[in-house]
């Protein structure tokens, strides 16, 4: 089991603050995710900042990193304004 | 005077963006008698900044946001402070690379972070980066040559929502704080993405020089 938590926009909009599931990689996640909140968009998911213990995990292989019991991942929306 | 300020009495920053945070950052470095400030932005003020840019107000939309802030510092503080009304050009700005020892990134979009970052690490200085966006905001040091932004951000298209005047208050008044902290040679969060949550109340250190991909 993994837990994830939701910042900012995504616990706003959403009204969830964590789950927790079972997911063998970010990508599988995801798609759980969607499945459970069928009001949030794909495209709003996608382009989430993950990170996994306090690591960033971005980059093309991303949706491929591995998960592991326990794992912390928390998702919020990239901050690109100013 | 506070101790870690001395440092600033002979500094140079190069602001960039004058927007929500850049507002807060050039006020609070000139209050902090930062020895000149360099600041750069294209916009004028409008009606819809009034909300979360502390320079703009009835009196002042439509003017060039880099004269105004140049206006405001100079009723408080002897700091001085070049305003270029330009987009950001690293052509222009090398001008002033030889004085410049800090680049604060205030900016409001991801594409020209990254010509700010090769900018910085090109004249080879510190860049202080800081972004908001709705309700959650982030900060970092990067110093040069890390090229952190990839590991940053996934895309350069990022959607940017409507957020209020609290939140480019908060994530500024840390920008500060880095510089502040550079400046003196104090540990800072460079390695490390400081990621604010304002709903949930968090602040969160995320380890970026180990992202894994």
């Amino acid at each position: 089991m993994i837990k994830v938590e939701f910042f900012g926009n995504y616990r706003l909009e959403f009204k969830v603050s964590e789950v927790n599931l079972e997911a063998k990689n970010i990508k599988e996640m995801l798609e759980k995710i969607i499945l459970m909140f069928p009001k949030m968009k794909k495209e709003q998911i996608k382009r989430a900042s993950v990170f996994v213990n306090d690591v960033a995990i971005q980059g093309i292989f991303s949706m491929r990193h591995k998960l592991k019991e326990g794992d912390i991942v928390l998702m919020m929306y990239p901050s690109g304004g100013g | 005077m506070h101790s870690l300020l001395y440092q600033l009495k002979d500094k140079v920053a190069l602001v960039i963006g004058c927007g929500g945070l850049g507002c807060y950052v050039v006020e609070q470095l000139a209050r902090c008698g930062i020895y000149k400030l360099i600041v750069v932005d294209y916009d004028k003020f409008e009606e819809s900044n009034i909300n979360r840019q502390i320079y703009c107000t009835n009196n002042t939309l439509g003017l060039s946001k880099v004269q105004v802030a140049k206006d405001n510092i100079s009723n408080f503080s002897n700091t001085l402070v070049v305003a270029l009304h330009i987009k950001f050009n690293e052509k222009e700005l090398l001008h002033y690379a030889d004085e410049v020892d800090i680049i604060i990134d205030c900016v409001d979009n991801v594409k020209i972070r990254y010509e700010i970052e090769d900018f910085a690490s090109r004249i080879n200085v510190p860049l202080i980066h800081g972004a908001i966006n709705g309700v959650v905001g982030q900060i970092t040091t990067i110093m040069p040559n890390r090229k952190m932004f990839h590991k940053i951000y996934k895309n350069i298209d990022n959607e940017v929502l409507p957020t209020m005047a609290h939140i480019p208050a908060l994530v500024a008044s840390l920008q500060v704080a880095e510089t502040i902290k550079v400046l003196n040679g104090l540990p800072t969060l460079e390695g490390n993405l400081l990621i604010i949550d304002t709903i949930s109340s968090s602040f969160r250190k995320i380890d970026i020089k180990n992202e894994k991909i």
